[in-house]
């Protein structure tokens, strides 16, 4: 494996995103509809677990883990890694985080561009940063350090948020285009987050497509939301509405999209209707070839 | 803009509502310890007090909703209570780390029980069954060796009590004490967690 380490580095991930596999469609893996999964192993292609799940797990967690191996592609999604503090990464919860990947050996792993924790205070979710050059270099920073010790392929998700930070010295498709440039990372766009963003923001999603470097989507994630106070919240709790599919469809057809994931986190509806949003999804891609 | 400074402002407006309401009624007074200049605090006091609220509301709901699956039975004998008393709660205490939301479980789990002593929560059952969910919870954990607790019931009596409704509690007031001894252990590390329960003779409970 140490051979595909040195290649990584030399080559750089932009030349080997196209070498990455195509996955095709798949679920963020919930507890809840587990029993489902296996009996009907052949309408999911991949799945997609919360990396912070198995972290300080106890046995029965990383046994769970490792029957879900056996029988799937585990992409490992982090949530509190918080590549945008400023104070630098925690370095135990960088170790723990680089097991489970190891563990898992994908294709890909993925996380945030966003800070979860500073000043010795975890907020408990994903907040976003300010659209400046020192954000930039903060990413960038940190993303090298965790490179030293995660080889697999990194791609940073964008994520929602209902205000944005003062000081901003570039939009968030320039800041994005220029994130990923810096730290040579793909991009898991989450087209229900930029529906989102571009509706409690007042821009133009497509203008937002045509900004970010297309060429390094590796993924995506939709789901539905829904309204509160006049806010359309990223909830993952409702089907996927008809705007989050024209948007999922237009990225598609424009980037070299390895796989998808259903994010549905809360309301979870009988597995029949997960399925009819996967195979949806899957019918997109095959439309436009990006698997078979 | 000093970034680091700017965050660790954030991070307690996101999780603090007294700091929040100070900061946004008097920006440079609370902004200033923070090692901001007085520009960046005017621009920080520019945020929208009303969607940062939105989002730190967000944020304890959040806490709230993982709480809630890891003490499912817990919720649905308090019903509405449990959220009542987490929101009483969540302010005292914000959970770190990895496994934050076991903390914060754990951490609620003790608040409620500090409130029973004083007054009283309906229905009672529902501590006790706190005490069996988060004792659960507590033993999910890695390092976790022998726990050890006592209950006035049986477990299987204690479990039908999660239902909520009228005519369950009273049925269940009429369930003889039996004190019950429950342990979760494993016999080495990484094998599976076991569970004994010893109930002792049962006593009769006036109705």
């Amino acid at each position: 494996m140490w051979w595909r380490r040195w290649l990584r580095r030399l080559r750089g991930l932009a030349t080997m995103l196209p070498q990455l596999p195509a996955l095709g469609v798949g679920l963020g893996f919930r507890e809840p509809f587990r029993g489902d999964l296996f009996l009907r192993r052949g309408e999911v292609d991949f799945l997609e677990i919360t990396a912070d799940h198995y972290l300080d797990a106890p046995p029965e967690k990383m046994r769970e883990l490792d029957l879900l191996a056996q029988h799937f592609t585990l992409i490992p999604h982090g949530l509190n890694l918080s590549l945008g503090s400023a104070e630098g990464l925690d370095s135990s919860y960088v170790q723990k985080l680089a097991a489970v990947v190891e563990r898992l050996n994908p294709p890909w792993w993925s996380e945030h561009i966003a800070f979860t924790r500073a000043g010795g205070r975890d907020i408990g979710h994903l907040t976003p940063l300010p659209y400046t050059r020192e954000a930039i270099e903060v990413l960038v920073r940190n993303i090298a350090e965790v490179r030293r010790r995660i080889d697999e392929p990194l791609i940073l998700e964008n994520i929602s948020y209902t205000f944005t930070l003062p000081g901003a010295q570039m939009s968030e498709a320039e800041f994005l285009a220029e994130v990923l440039e810096r730290a040579d990372c793909g991009l898991l766009l989450d087209v229900m987050n930029l529906h989102a963003n571009a509706v409690n923001q007042g821009y133009d999603a497509q203008r937002f497509l045509d900004t970010i470097p297309l060429e390094r989507v590796v993924q995506l994630h939709f789901v539905g939301g829904h309204w509160s106070e006049g806010v359309l919240v990223d909830s993952h709790s409702q089907p996927t509405s008809p705007e989050v599919w024209v948007l999922l469809e237009a990225v598609v057809a424009r980037a070299p999209v390895k796989g998808i994931i259903l994010e549905r986190d809360e309301n979870i509806p009988p597995f029949d209707e997960l399925a009819a949003e996967l195979e949806r999804a899957r019918s997109i891609g095959r439309e436009h070839r990006r698997w078979a | 803009m000093g970034l680091a400074q700017v965050q660790r402002l954030l991070a307690e407006l996101y999780t603090d509502p007294a700091l929040r309401e100070r900061f946004f009624a008097e920006p440079q007074q609370v902004g200033a310890p923070y090692g901001l200049t007085a520009d960046e605090t005017h621009q920080l006091g520019q945020l929208p007090a009303k969607q940062v609220s939105f989002f730190a509301s967000s944020l304890r709901r959040k806490r709230l909703n993982d709480v809630a699956r890891l003490l499912p039975l817990t919720r649905r004998a308090l019903g509405k209570t449990f959220a009542r008393l987490f929101w009483r709660y969540a302010d005292t205490f914000i959970p770190q780390g990895v496994k934050k939301q076991r903390q914060d479980a754990l951490a609620f789990s003790s608040f409620v029980q500090r409130i029973a002593r004083v007054q009283p929560v309906e229905p009672p059952r529902a501590v006790e069954l706190l005490r069996y969910e988060a004792a659960w919870v507590r033993a999910a954990a890695p390092g976790a060796c022998l726990i050890v607790r006592r209950f006035q019931e049986p477990i299987s009596s204690l479990l039908r009590g999660a239902e909520p409704g009228k005519e369950r509690e009273e049925h269940a007031r009429s369930i003889p004490t039996q004190p019950t001894i429950a342990f979760w252990f494993r016999p080495a590390p990484g094998s599976r967690l076991r569970h004994p329960v010893l109930s002792l003779p049962r006593l009769r409970r006036g109705v």
